[in-house]
């Protein structure tokens, strides 16, 4: 593809950005040209959300400058940069439900005529801008009445439908079934060829090559590389992704790998899954992890592993697929169920779904426990200070003392807090879903060591990380999962971290290739 | 636990003596207030140094008291319960209706009849997931019709000399029995909230709904019976004002009480977002609430500067409760 | 037991919808504040005409058609619990059929909306006349705007609402609530012989009845140098308020000589405040009130409450009379008011036995 030929519009040059002393973009720069799709590729915390904010002029840069149209910008809020035609459609969608379509569309801009609204004007000029982007929208619908993928539409076209060079679509198809993508695209060729340029942000990666004319790509905050498709296939675009670190071949012990295989193969099965289907996020999801056994479940940011995990513990309700617990079948889970079944899941989200913010460290860790230790509903608190005396020396957790609240802890600890929650437990499978996400080096090597040392008690792990060398580190088997199936299944003591990442694209031959088994 | 201090984050450019001692103001705020103004009242109030007035205070705090601790729970789960005084309304109404088979057994019914609207209640905040701010406000009007409905509405003379005028006037070593009554419900949910699986399930569904979701609480229950308790609490309530005037009176019983619960549980230093419950806050700012009126008409201010003092009074005891979470 | 109207920031805050609607469930005037249970029956007192304005309305178009072949709606405002309401029905429900005419009746549970519709409908229906006994001061115009379209003549009853008389509505009929303020200070003023300390316990704070009685009183007793009111508060109409606030009042002024109550819902929970404190109303304290309730009159019969100052529901009679003179061309009175008795000890078992007092 000859690119030269086109305009650039909008250049970003050597941006640098740093919150509180953390760099969040080192020397980050993007290009982009009139008439084209340009996809921006990272995984969490690779900076485009931060890139992006800079962009649309909700942050200043530290360093480094934006052109415009070949002209020095600066935007010192939101609202230069929209005045210099650069829009964002976000993923919420951000309209007024119970006003029109049209009403939406024109807010703000409405044609008048001697100060009186023109409706008759209004509707005309509307459906003629939904006829450009065919799309089969009644401008007096209210918004409330459109699905939300139509919703959507609407959002992006009041967002480009007036003189917009520049459109930001920050993963504008997350909520939107098939059939609405199609028409979402549709609308962004659409405008890719009124010469508009368009960076667009998704997590699936057939939509990355089915639509974009060029790719950049970041990595911790870093600017990796800037290629088209066709120089950038899956695999070497993963790869850009994760980093080119190579394994550290000799820390695998591949004979004591081989051992550990064997020793394995002779457990019985900890935790079945078969056949976990959940909406489009989860799709037949089927595999067994051993007691004793650690399998990471390998994916990208939206491949489904954390979902796969929810339904495994009825967090979600599965629409199909059953889960076995040491040869005990599960029927119908919940949290409630899974718990008492022997399933405990630590969920991704700290903050959110993990800590009681304003509860102390006693009262976190025996929260899912207090059932076991209480009669007739009076919680024996000899037990619980022994849990929590227990489970924080084990775990390590640093803490003033037990009544401090969690919330005071640093994010490690926390976890560990929360770890101690599910081990007190006594689980026969645990779901760990990326344990280390956000804490510091140390408390990750901790996490490390009491996920080795859960295995060695026989209990059947399953774990998830963003990272896929800590998984290739620490697990005896990983289960690929793309776009919410699985794709292959790999030994990392008998694969290279290439073999890796060609499965992580979602190429199942390649899958087949190496997902050998046990020798 | 090991025994490592952790090091706090202490970025705050005061001294340490003068935000030890903010922290210890906001900590303690509603009870200095009641002492304070308790101290004011006995200087600077004629007459407010009686058996009878303090006696009065107690007979008009103890239903605030109950309803209050009911309130208590359900803004600690991160809900809210407005129903509360139509259910005294309900339960005042019932007395009336049931009298005929005997006084005790009217109270029972009534008391029934009001844990029956909090069932109805729980049920569709736990289970229907509807939003108690929604259930609340239908119910606040739905009750009160009820009530006005199943009475004839207006208000019927209790018949002197049995039970009614006993809870109406009974003291025990110079404290009225309803008092006594409240102050032991309310020391019993503080035991509920402090030591049972109960109490921590209220906390963990007002802290983090998804996390007590997760831990595999059961959060449903937990709601209905806390809704349940609070209007079989309200239901008490109303027998108590009923007691006291000595007549079912539906049309003006409770009438904006669940206001007042609301604001005594705040004062108290239940936040309302939920996740922390604090039962003797609550009771202590109930009886400062009661006390304040009861200065206002004792010193004869007029209604609506009363009003205006009255709001001075409670901004001031929030604020320093504010002073308080940013200490922390 | 404490009931006011909480107003703090705060709670306006966690429930500023609320105030709104609790408005709807109070009832915040009297007349119709009162309870009681006395007896329902309409014609055991009817009303004697106090005075009449000077201004008048006349039909312009006077009709031969007979009040018996007519229907009339009355739109009463709450519900029949309230004994002031049911006397009230009645009186009119009987004036309708002793004149031969058809009634149509509807009763809009203090609901604004409800009462607006009500008409609308009995409007709709095709009724001739229409006897209104307003919710509140404000709001009717619209209702009445369609009654005048249709030249349907409108009574209003015992609250007066905005308006302008002989479009609006053809007259208001109901007590002098100020002069009931007076009469209640005259009450006073004899049971105390002029000497002494007065507490009073008013009505809603903002209600139209409530300020005229408290006017009405404390001019009246400002002619009495002797007599002192020493506090007004609110019993916001409730007995249980009423007897919170009089504990209270006791304690702070344990010498009070008098206790003037707006209701007799009010005065009874002033009564039980006073026995509870150790007075012996009638002896060491006497109560004036106004209403009639049977309840109160029955204390005012045994000697617990010196003075009641009647507020008479039966407007029925005054009402048909008003539309008949209207109809036939004579000149209607804008504002009749009604002749409210005093029920004292010498009178009291008499109203009760009549069923006088409701």
């Amino acid at each position: 593809m000859s690119d030269q030929d086109k305009p650039l519009i909008l250049q970003a040059r050597g941006i640098r950005k740093s919150f509180k002393g953390v760099h969040a973009l080192k020397t980050v720069s993007l290009n982009l040209y009139a008439g084209e799709v340009h996809g921006l590729n990272g995984e969490n915390g690779a900076g485009k959300s931060t890139l992006i904010k800079i962009l649309t002029g909700f942050h200043q840069p530290d360093a480094g400058e934006l052109l415009l149209e070949g002209r020095p910008v600066s935007f010192s809020k939101p609202l230069d940069s929209q005045h210099s035609g650069i829009s964002t459609v976000y993923q919420e969608v951000n309209l007024i439900p119970e006003r029109t379509v049209a009403e939406n569309i024109l807010l703000g801009r409405e044609p008048r005529r001697g100060g009186i609204l023109d409706k008759r004007a209004a509707i005309a000029q509307v459906q003629e801008i939904l006829d450009r982007y065919e799309l089969n929208i009644n401008p007096r619908s209210k918004v409330s009445e459109l699905g939300l993928g139509m919703q959507q539409m609407v959002a992006i076209v009041r967002a480009v439908a007036f003189e917009a060079k520049v459109v930001i679509l920050d993963e504008p198809t997350s909520a939107l079934n098939g059939n609405e993508i199609e028409i979402l695209f549709n609308v962004i060729r659409q405008l890719r060829s009124e010469g508009a340029a368009i960076l667009f942000v998704s997590h699936r990666m057939s939509e990355l090559y089915e639509l974009c004319d060029r790719f950049t790509v970041l990595r911790d905050g870093e600017f990796v590389t800037e290629s088209t498709p066709v120089d950038l296939p899956r695999a070497a675009l993963v790869k850009a992704m994760l980093g080119g670190v190579d394994l550290d071949e000799g820390s695998l012990d591949r004979d004591a790998a081989r051992d550990r295989m064997r020793r394995l193969a002779q457990e019985d099965i900890g935790l079945s899954v078969k056949n976990l289907t959940w909406s489009t996020r989860v799709r037949d999801v089927s595999f067994d992890v051993r007691k004793g056994e650690i399998v990471g479940l390998l994916g990208l940011l939206g491949s489904g592993r954390t979902e796969t995990c929810k339904a495994i513990f009825g967090a979600v309700k599965a629409d199909a697929g059953d889960v076995t617990v040491a040869g005990t079948p599960l029927t119908r889970p919940t949290p409630a169920r899974a718990l008492s079944a022997g399933v405990s899941y630590l969920s991704e989200d700290r903050r959110n779904e993990g800590i009681f913010p304003g509860l102390s460290v006693k009262e976190n860790m025996t929260a899912a426990i207090l059932k076991n230790i209480s009669k007739f509903g009076f919680i024996s608190r000899s037990a619980q200070n022994s849990i929590v005396r227990e489970f924080s020396d084990e775990l390590k957790v640093k803490a003033s003392n037990a009544e401090q609240a969690i919330s005071e802890l640093s994010g490690g600890n926390q976890q560990k807090v929360l770890l101690g929650r599910w081990l007190s437990l006594g689980p026969k499978a645990v779901l760990l879903d990326d344990p280390t996400r956000g804490i510091d080096i140390g408390a990750k090597a901790e996490v490390h060591r009491v996920i080795r040392a859960l295995a060695e008690k026989g209990i059947a792990v399953v774990v998830t990380s963003s990272e896929t060398e800590e998984l290739l580190a620490l697990c005896d088997r990983l289960v690929v999962l793309s776009e919410g199936s699985v794709t292959g299944e790999v030994y990392p003591h008998e694969v290279g971290y290439d073999d890796v990442i060609s499965l992580l694209s979602g190429q199942a031959n390649t899958a087949k290739q190496t997902a050998g088994g046990t020798e | 636990m090991t025994t490592q201090t952790q090091t706090r984050g202490t970025g705050r450019k005061t001294t340490p003596g003068a935000s030890h001692l903010l922290n210890w103001a906001g900590k303690y705020s509603v009870y200095l207030a009641l002492v304070a103004l308790f101290v004011f009242n006995l200087v600077a109030t004629d007459g407010f140094a009686s058996t009878f007035t303090l006696q009065n205070l107690l007979f008009s705090a103890a239903p605030i008291i109950l309803i209050a601790v009911g309130q208590t729970l359900a803004i600690g789960t991160g809900g809210i319960d407005l129903s509360v005084g139509s259910v005294m309304a309900l339960s005042s109404a019932t007395v009336a209706l049931y009298l005929g088979y005997g006084e005790v057994a009217a109270i029972i019914i009534a008391v029934a009849a009001a844990a029956l609207i909090g069932v109805f209640n729980g049920s569709l905040i736990a289970f229907a997931r509807i939003n108690p701010l929604i259930t609340g406000l239908g119910l606040l009007v739905a009750v009160r019709g009820l009530a006005q409905a199943v009475s004839g509405g207006s208000r019927s003379s209790i018949p002197p000399g049995g039970v009614f005028t006993w809870i109406g006037n009974a003291s025990f070593l110079g404290i009225p029995v309803v008092a006594l009554f409240a102050l032991a419900a309310a020391g019993a949910v503080a035991l509920l909230v402090r030591r049972t699986t109960f109490g921590r399930y209220a906390l963990f569904a007002g802290s983090n709904r998804e996390a007590a979701f997760l831990a595999g609480t059961p959060r449903n229950i937990t709601l209905l019976a806390i809704y349940t308790l609070s209007a079989a609490f309200a239901g008490i309530a109303g027998v108590m004002v009923s007691a006291r005037i000595g007549a079912s009176d539906p049309s003006f019983i409770g009438i904006n009480l669940e206001l007042t619960a609301i604001a005594a549980v705040v004062i108290g230093g239940t936040p309302l977002v939920g996740g922390r419950i604090s039962i003797l806050g609550t009771v202590a700012a109930a009886l400062f609430l009661q006390l304040i009126d009861t200065t206002f008409v004792m010193q004869d201010i007029n209604f609506a500067f009363a009003q205006v003092l009255k709001a001075i009074l409670i901004i001031a005891a929030l604020y320093l409760q504010r002073t308080r979470k940013d200490a922390r | 037991m404490k009931q006011r109207r909480f107003s703090s920031p705060a709670t306006a805050l966690a429930s500023v919808a609320l105030l709104g609607l609790t408005a709807c469930t109070a009832p915040l005037d009297s007349p119709g504040s009162g309870g009681g249970s006395g007896s329902a029956e309409p014609g055991a007192a009817s009303q004697v005409i106090e005075r009449e304005s000077e201004e008048t309305c006349t039909n312009p178009t006077p009709s031969d058609t007979p009040i018996s072949e007519m229907v009339i709606g009355f739109s009463q405002s709450e519900n029949e619990q309230n004994p002031f309401r049911a006397v009230e029905t009645a009186s009119v429900r009987q004036a309708v059929e002793e004149a031969g005419a058809e009634l149509v009746y509807t009763n809009a549970n203090s609901d604004q909306a409800k009462q607006l519709s009500d008409i609308q409908s009995m409007i709709n229906q095709g009724v001739d006349a229409l006897i209104v006994a307003p919710i509140s001061a404000t709001g009717l115009q619209s209702a009445f705007a369609a009654a005048q379209e249709q030249e349907i003549p409108v009574v209003t009853i015992d609250r007066q609402t905005e308006g302008t008389p002989c479009e609006d509505y053809i007259t208001f009929m109901g007590s002098d609530f100020y002069e009931q303020g007076v009469r209640a200070a005259e009450a006073m003023v004899e049971a105390t012989g002029g000497e002494g300390t007065i507490a009073e316990i008013q009505g809603a704070p903002g209600s139209d009845v409530a300020t005229l009685r408290t006017e009405g009183f404390s001019d009246e007793i400002a002619e009495h140098e002797g007599l002192e009111i020493v506090a007004q508060q609110t019993g916001n109409w409730s007995t249980s308020e009423a007897q919170e606030v009089m504990g209270q009042i006791v304690s702070a002024n344990p010498e009070v000589d008098g206790v003037y109550t707006h209701s007799d819902t009010m005065a009874l929970g002033a009564l039980t405040a006073l026995n509870n404190f150790g007075k012996v109303p009638g002896e060491d304290v006497q109560i004036v009130s106004i209403d009639g309730t049977a309840d109160a009159v029955q204390h005012v019969a045994s000697g617990a409450i010196h003075a009641v100052v009647e507020t008479n529901p039966r407007f029925g009679p005054a009402a048909i009379q008003a539309l008949q003179d209207w109809f036939s061309g004579e000149e209607v009175s804008q504002e009749i008011i009604m002749k409210d008795a005093l029920y004292t000890e010498e009178n009291a078992q008499e109203a009760l036995d009549s069923g006088a007092a409701y």
